[in-house]
């Protein structure tokens, strides 16, 4: 200040020294005789000059100065102000940039108000955004995941399938091929039966011809039937004959044997005439053993005949019944041909389609793995999306705004909170233990002194579970070497970890730490909580 | 005829009859006549061996079924067709009778003795006939009280009947 006082004064003084030199000068060369008018001109001119100096130079400078003073003043109030906004900025704080009373200029004020107002709203849409932008990318992801396991039971199905029709198109080719050859056979059969109806047709014939035959056999042997009864009639009589004979003689020799010696001769001849009739009488026999043999085989013969005759109508008849089942089972044959074609036909048409079907199929199961595999990447793209989301969440979350989704603002709420009880370890634990109704997505609260020891600290049951394990936490336990606390405790700023997994519940969270002050500013503590980062995207 | 007793000298010839199976001998000197195919009407009157009558001679004739007679059973056959004619004394007509049998074979002269028989005694023993195991019948022994029974022979016809 008092080398800017002497700076003031320097250039006048310069002039005045600039001056009495050079009019001492002019004296010593002109002050005798007649140059004296011009030192003393000299010294009227330098006089006006320094007054001129003086009053158009130096006294406006000095005003000038005063002003750029009182500006350099007000710019260094200005820029303190303007650091300590930009200082907030710097830490995400808005809530403190946002705060009245900084000597801030009327135009910047305004600017940085609204500068904030406009940050403040982006990031809040920027929260709301990533919060949306990662329940939607769950969504999806689940979604894909649904349709990865869909399109893969599909390419699954879709390869039973193609199994399926390569074996329908073998199967059609091999029915094709067998219905040609059934075709081929048929046609063939088709001929014998042709033929073996036309052979039918010829043994018909000759059998008719045997039938006729037969007939006559049968007439003539029933001709010859009828002229042995006939001889059997005249057998009997000659038996009647003989036995009419034998008695007669038997009587005879009974009346010559009552005659005594005269009957004798005549006993003799009845003994002759009796042997005569019982020759007779066997002679007839004979005849009639002969003819009953003769009948026999004729009747035989009838009989033979009667059946050959009958067997002949029944072969016949089977005989023209086959005829017809031969000719019917040619034109059966016939139509099988036809039907094999037409079935060998339709299946070659059926393996073609199969083969089309095939190919389609192969084509949609291409498709489908390709989509399989396209939802697979779908699926990493959305859990992608979705670490990404949670990371412009946590980036967002890194500033500080006047919201209740605001991690920060709500946690400096809870310290603020416990800023009165501060030494009362028993309201600082319960208020700890409140600070879930209200936050239920935090694991776990906890307070550090400046010697980064624990104070106190809550461990939210109905989240993590009565079972839970909280090896991490303990009263005294140093936490000095945590990032977090280095933030918090040594630089006094506000703390966003990345995200890690939880030593409680094994799940994802972070944690948010902000620093606990005393109404003079001064910092009390640090207060830290663990957001479960499930609960919290869901909130 | 002596009605006591039979004997060879009595009877040198005999009528070779058939009944069935069995084969009996009839005295040629007692047979008067042969007849053939003859009607016999049945009668109603119950004798043991008695098939009916038939006409001989212009007068009835009683006809008895030898086989029924030597075995003094009813026969269980139907009764022969052929009827001889014997007389059992004198030339009265009616001391004649039929003996019915399947068929009348030859006359036979016998050389043999055959056994003595008791007059009341139907049939004798089986003898010996070219062959042919015959029996003797004795027709006077029709009129005999109990001859049946002490006959021989007997009862080997019962059983071959």
């Amino acid at each position: 200040m008092d080398k800017k006082r002497y700076r003031t004064w320097l250039g006048p003084v310069i002039l005045l020294l600039a001056m009495l030199p050079a009019g001492a000068l002019l004296e010593l060369a002109f002050g005798a005789g007649r140059w004296t008018w011009l030192v003393r001109g000299y010294m009227v001119f330098a006089l006006l000059l320094l007054v001129v100096y003086v009053v158009f130079v130096y006294l406006p400078g000095q005003r000038v100065r005063q002003k750029f003073a009182a500006l350099e003043s007000s710019c260094e109030v200005h820029q303190a102000a303007l650091v300590h906004v930009l200082d907030n900025f710097r830490q995400g704080d808005l809530v403190a940039a946002s705060m009245p009373g900084h000597d801030l200029p009327l135009g910047i004020d305004g600017s940085v108000e609204a500068a904030i107002s406009s940050l403040s709203g982006l990031v809040q849409q920027i929260q709301s955004v990533s919060v949306e932008v990662a329940g939607t990318a769950n969504a999806v992801r689940d979604t894909a995941a649904q349709l990865a396991s869909g399109s893969s039971e599909q390419a699954a199905s879709v390869i039973e399938i193609t199994a399926t029709m390569e074996e329908l198109a073998r199967t059609a080719a091999q029915i094709a091929n067998n219905a040609s050859s059934q075709a081929e056979m048929a046609s063939q059969a088709e001929a014998a039966g042709r033929g073996g109806a036309e052979a039918i047709e010829g043994a018909v014939a000759g059998i008719e011809s045997v039938r006729e035959r037969m007939g006559i056999i049968a007439s003539r042997a029933e001709t010859l039937g009828s002229r042995s009864r006939e001889i059997y009639q005249v057998l009997d009589l000659i038996t009647d004959i003989a036995q009419e004979t034998h008695i007669l003689s038997l009587n005879a020799a009974i009346e010559a044997s009552t005659a005594g010696e005269h009957g004798e001769r005549f006993s003799v001849v009845a003994r002759e005439v009796r042997r005569l009739a019982e020759r007779s009488r066997e002679s007839v026999e004979s005849v009639r053993t002969l003819l009953h043999e003769f009948t026999t085989a004729i009747n035989a013969v009838v009989i033979s005949t009667e059946e050959g005759s009958k067997k002949t109508d029944v072969v016949a008849d089977q005989a023209h019944a086959t005829a017809t089942a031969v000719e019917q089972l040619s034109a059966a044959l016939g139509n099988t041909a036809q039907a094999a074609q037409e079935i060998s036909l339709a299946t070659q048409e059926q393996q073609m389609a199969s083969q089309e079907v095939l190919l389609t199929i192969k084509e949609e199961s291409d498709v489908i793995t390709q989509m399989a595999e396209g939802l697979e990447e779908f699926t990493g793209a959305a859990i992608r999306l979705n670490q990404l989301a949670l990371s412009i969440q946590l980036l967002s979350q890194s500033f500080r705004l006047d919201s209740s989704h605001s991690l920060k603002h709500v946690i400096y709420q809870v310290a603020d909170s416990l800023e009165p009880v501060f030494g009362n370890l028993e309201a600082t634990d319960r208020i700890l233990h409140g600070v879930f109704t209200e936050l239920p997505y935090l694991e776990m609260a906890y307070l550090v002194d400046l010697d980064a020891h624990m104070v106190a600290f809550a461990v939210n049951r109905d989240l993590v579970g009565e079972e839970a394990e909280q090896d991490s936490a303990a009263v005294g336990q140093s936490y000095a070497d945590r990032p977090w606390f280095q933030t918090a405790g040594r630089d006094h700023q506000t703390s966003v970890t990345p995200v890690y997994q939880s030593l409680l519940t094994g799940e994802q969270c972070f944690t948010v730490v902000v620093p606990v002050k005393r109404r003079d500013g001064t910092q009390e503590a640090t207060l830290g909580v663990d957001v479960n980062v499930g609960n919290w995207t869901r909130i | 005829m002596d009605q006591s007793s039979t004997s060879k000298d009595q009877i040198d010839k005999a009528l070779v009859v058939r009944c069935g199976s069995e084969f009996f001998l009839l005295d040629v000197a007692r047979v008067r006549r042969v007849i053939d195919k003859t009607t016999i009407h049945p009668s109603p009157f119950s004798v043991l061996g008695l098939s009916g009558l038939a006409r001989f001679g212009g007068g009835p004739l009683a006809v008895f079924s030898l086989e029924a007679l030597a075995v003094a059973q009813p026969s269980v056959r139907p009764v022969g067709m052929t009827v001889v004619v014997i007389d059992i004394g004198g030339s009265n007509p009616a001391q004649r009778l039929g003996l019915a049998v399947d068929e009348v074979l030859e006359i036979v002269s016998l050389h043999e003795e055959y056994p003595d028989m008791a007059h009341d005694c139907v049939v004798s023993r089986p003898l010996d006939i070219d062959g042919r195991q015959a029996r003797l019948f004795n027709v006077d022994a029709l009129g005999a009280q109990g001859s049946i029974d002490r006959c021989p022979g007997v009862n080997q016809i019962k059983e071959c009947i």
